[in-house]
């Protein structure tokens, strides 16, 4: 919750709507509809304020790789398990940069939505892995990929 | 006594005047698809899908339109009827559901008519009507359940002259509601069932396959339920 | 008692519009509300329809909560119909609302009140007052309440229609008429409720008016003067 000015005088409004509106009316579930509007209200001011952060993936880097990127990722997380490392997102849609520093793997899984693109080209089937020489690059463009996941790691497939 | 099929003809008497505009709107589309020719800037299948999506505008906003003129016509004379306030919101749900849907078909059925001549390998019409019934679920529905929800609660806030205040909430909250589904939905999105796959091979294998997760849409389906429900409590509470 | 108004109380934000008002109304009672514009009647007749509720106090129809009630009570609004209702539209639309609506009789008030077969937006406003009427006495309910139902039809027909609609009244059914033409409630009703500012200044029966040895309009002067 942000306590900008702007955002004290949007809570102060909320709070003397949802005061008006409770005794507004004599009909319990139209006040409780109230609470619920304001609520939702509430939550759309809360979600806005951080959204710019969210949903942006802003790149990763280790050893043995790096992933610089300008892409939109909604619902997004990160995280290595049992040596893989990976970039999952509700929807992925922009420009990632692959980049080996050693011999890598990787995989795209993606379920549905517009589409993935590697070096220009669209892919099909819902997955695709490749290795990458050390040095070697892979231009990946999410086309608004729904429920899209890149891994990078050893011996990954889509099998 | 079963009233919803008086309702259904009283939400048909009420809105006839925009039946008739809304079967000119498709009618005028028919023409304009049989009469589309090539032309230095577009070709007839943009110009096609261009006539389509202002169509689809446009009688998606005079079907908005049309609900909130329609309700306002009952004034409070509906509100002492012996049918409850569930099964008149359940009425206008149906009725104004299925000329949605009647239309948003018709739309469509026109659209693919017109491709599958010019396209091809344009994927089949059960395809198209499978994304049609898709976008109406997830869409649609839910937005006719709350617009009588949002009518229904403006209304019982008239007596003390706060209804614009509660049509501001109801509107703003609109967007809240969408951030909601949309965040939820694509949590539970492709999670337990398999999705409705639109296949576009037909087409080149330049295009994947458009692959529809079933979670949301069932999502949207139990929330315009609830929200007709809620609204039929609504209604019998409100004070005119 | 069919129905019970016990020190109700109803406001509007900060305006009041009945205050502290007890009423009984027994079974088989021709009563008429009367008062000036804004006196409180259309606030006591929704009161009892259930349309508003009591700020203090309560309110009993038949037993219970008004609006419960509804498949009993007959409310004729001021509001306007829809303007292409027609009166076969009304037979439509009462008949398949109100199971107690007898379609036999709303045929026979479309004949005696002389409405015309045609759309409302077609009918003048005393055609369109006449057209409301039968449709809400056209119900077999126990209760009618009727706000200001002869607005707008002429002098003379007003006068037949009351004392035919009264006269005939049924014994098992109320009816509560507000107008604030007190000429028309002469000698009409059981029972004349007289409301100014939201407040009862006189409940009389018949026999006490007529007692009092003035008119209905005489006594309307005195009381709300």
């Amino acid at each position: 919750m942000n306590f900008t000015f702007l955002n004290l005088v949007g809570y102060a409004l909320l709070a003397v709507a949802a005061f008006l509106l409770w005794r507004g009316s004599t009909s319990l579930s139209a006040r409780l509809v109230s609470v619920g509007f304001l609520g939702l209200i509430l939550w759309g001011t809360l979600s806005s304020d951080g959204a710019a952060e969210d949903n942006r993936f802003r790149g990763y880097r280790e050893d043995a790789f790096q992933i610089s990127s300008r892409a939109d990722c909604l619902g997004c997380s990160t995280g290595k398990r049992e040596g893989v490392w990976f970039v999952r997102g509700t929807v992925l849609d922009g420009v990632m940069v692959l980049k080996a520093e050693q011999v890598v793997a990787y995989k795209v899984v993606w379920a549905g939505g517009g589409g993935v693109y590697l070096d220009g080209q669209p892919q099909a089937g819902g997955c695709f892995s490749r290795e990458l020489a050390p040095q070697g690059i892979a231009d990946l463009r999410f086309e608004g990929a729904l429920q899209a996941r890149l891994e990078v790691g050893p011996g990954l497939s889509c099998g | 006594m079963n009233a919803l099929p008086t309702l259904l003809w009283l939400e048909l008497r009420k809105s006839q005047s925009f039946v008739m505009v809304l079967a000119g709107i498709l009618l005028l589309t028919a023409v304009g698809l049989a009469r589309l020719t090539a032309n230095a800037l577009n070709t007839p299948e943009e110009e096609a899908v261009v006539l389509f999506s202002l169509a689809a505008v446009i009688g998606g906003t005079l079907l908005v339109v049309a609900l909130f003129i329609s309700a306002r016509q009952d004034g409070a004379g509906l509100l002492l009827s012996v049918p409850g306030g569930l099964a008149h919101q359940v009425a206008r749900f149906v009725y104004w559901g299925l000329l949605g849907a009647a239309f948003a078909l018709t739309l469509a059925l026109l659209l693919w008519a017109y491709l599958d001549r010019t396209v091809p390998g344009m994927p089949g019409l059960g395809s198209v009507l499978t994304f049609v019934f898709y976008g109406l679920g997830l869409v649609w529905l839910p937005g006719v359940a709350y617009l009588l929800l949002a009518f229904s609660y403006v209304q019982s806030y008239q007596l003390s002259r706060l209804g614009w205040l509660a049509g501001l909430a109801a509107f703003l909250g609109f967007f809240g509601l969408v951030d909601v589904l949309v965040e939820v939905g694509s949590k539970v999105a492709y999670a337990a069932l398999p999705p409705v796959t639109i296949s576009l091979q037909s087409l080149g294998s330049r295009l994947d396959d458009i692959r529809l997760p079933l979670e949301p849409l069932l999502l949207s389906l139990a929330l315009a339920a609830g929200l007709v429900v809620l609204a039929g409590r609504v209604w019998d509470e409100v004070e005119a | 008692m069919l129905a019970r108004l016990e020190a109700v109380t109803k406001r509007y934000g900060g305006r009041e519009g009945l205050h502290d008002v007890s009423l009984e109304l027994p079974q088989g009672q021709a009563l008429g509300l009367l008062g000036l514009n804004g006196a409180g009647k259309t606030t006591l007749l929704k009161l009892l329809a259930g349309l508003l509720v009591p700020s203090q106090g309560s309110v009993e129809v038949l037993g219970g909560r008004p609006r419960a009630m509804r498949a009993h009570v007959a409310y004729l609004s001021d509001a306007e119909t829809y303007p292409w209702l027609s009166p076969a539209d009304g037979e439509r639309l009462m008949g398949g609302l109100y199971p107690d609506f007898n379609r036999a009789r709303y045929r026979e008030l479309l004949g005696f009140l002389e409405v015309p077969s045609r759309p409302s937006r077609a009918l003048s406003r005393g055609q369109k007052a006449r057209l409301r009427l039968a449709m809400a006495l056209a119900r077999e309910a126990r209760l009618f309440l009727l706000d200001e139902p002869l607005a707008g039809i002429d002098v003379i027909s007003r006068d037949r229609i009351l004392k035919t609609l009264v006269r005939q009244w049924r014994e098992d059914a109320t009816l509560v008429l507000s107008t604030h033409e007190v000429a028309e409630a002469e000698g009409i009703f059981d029972r004349a409720v007289f409301l100014k500012d939201g407040r009862v200044v006189l409940d009389a029966g018949a026999e006490e008016l007529r007692a009092r040895g003035k008119s209905v309009r005489e006594t309307f002067v005195e009381v709300l003067a």
